[in-house]
């Protein structure tokens, strides 16, 4: 490979891997200001949107640049392509993160309101999803992506069981009922998180065999 | 074709690539070259010869997306040769 070629991939390796890590702080802080009514650490996630926004751009540009510059094949064509995917899904997954901060941001203000749910099981898989899926990403790690494939089901079954709890009390705590939607909503950003980290996974699976794998529930167990 | 676009200008090397295509409807082509780039845009075969020995022969867009062997995946990417 060119070295040109070789320091640009490098560099742009370092720059998802940068992204991933600051979308997976924003989750974190996101899910944090929920839970601790945190209107601070809400603000501060909403604020820093433009930051993962910049970010996107720039990866987009240098992808687009080693495309034109050197008309990559093989294994680098295939890391090229799974970046510019994997780039628009972590800019998606800090958006997420800043629905569930302004969801966050609402709740906090309602005093006399507990969340009826306990969401640490939601917020703890979504966080390790995105946590692997970078990982996997960083170290070629077809056997941890599948793991993460595995684990979307999971997320969903939990996704379910909390539309089906608040879909009771919605009907019997009808002074809550806003409240209560913007709870299933963050349940809804949680589980739209993990399809995302889902996605990253299947493009690091792409990158490393050349397999796409996307609609193909029955290989999950691989 | 022994390299028929060899150190021809963008315009030139076109030229000989559009007269592929339309050849290409009624003869059977081989073509020698150099230029990973051209391999991809002329053929629908590429086969990877290296000193002599056939490496490798697939699809075009197989060989240049995912190869099954080590050595074309590192020649075709710049990695040696």
């Amino acid at each position: 490979m060119p070295k040109h070629m070789q320091h640009d991939i490098d560099k742009l390796k370092a720059k998802i891997i940068a992204m991933g890590e600051a979308v997976e702080d924003r989750v974190y802080q996101a899910t944090l200001s929920v839970i601790n009514r945190d209107p601070g650490k809400a603000n501060a996630v909403i604020k820093g949107d433009r930051e993962i926004d910049d970010m996107e751009v720039d990866i987009e540009e240098d992808c687009l640049k080693i495309l034109a510059l050197y008309q990559p094949v093989a294994i680098d064509l295939r890391f090229i392509v799974a970046a510019l995917k994997i780039n628009s899904d972590l800019e998606r997954i800090g958006d997420l993160a800043v629905n569930i901060a302004e969801r966050g941001l609402f709740l906090a203000a309602q005093d006399k309101f507990e969340i009826p749910f306990d969401l640490s099981a939601m917020v703890n898989l979504a966080e390790k999803m995105v946590t692997e899926s970078i990982d996997s990403l960083i170290n070629h790690d077809v056997r941890l992506a599948h793991q993460i494939r595995a684990a979307d089901d999971t997320m969903d079954a939990m996704n379910r069981e909390m539309y089906t709890q608040l879909k009771g009390m919605l009907t019997t705590d009808t002074e809550h009922v806003n409240n209560l939607l913007h709870v299933l909503s963050v349940g809804r950003h949680l589980e739209r998180i993990a399809d995302h980290a889902t996605n990253i996974a299947e493009d690091v699976i792409y990158l490393v065999d050349a397999q796409i794998i996307r609609h193909t529930p029955e290989l999950y167990d691989e | 074709m022994d390299e028929p676009a060899s150190a021809l200008d963008p315009k030139s090397t076109t030229r000989i690539e559009d007269l592929i295509g339309e050849l290409r409807t009624n003869y059977t082509i081989v073509i020698v070259t150099h230029n990973m780039q051209q391999a991809a845009r002329v053929s629908d075969y590429t086969a990877f010869f290296y000193e002599g020995g056939l490496i490798e022969c697939d699809a075009t867009p197989k060989i240049f997306t995912n190869p099954q062997q080590k050595q074309t995946e590192d020649y075709i990417t710049g990695r040696f040769g």
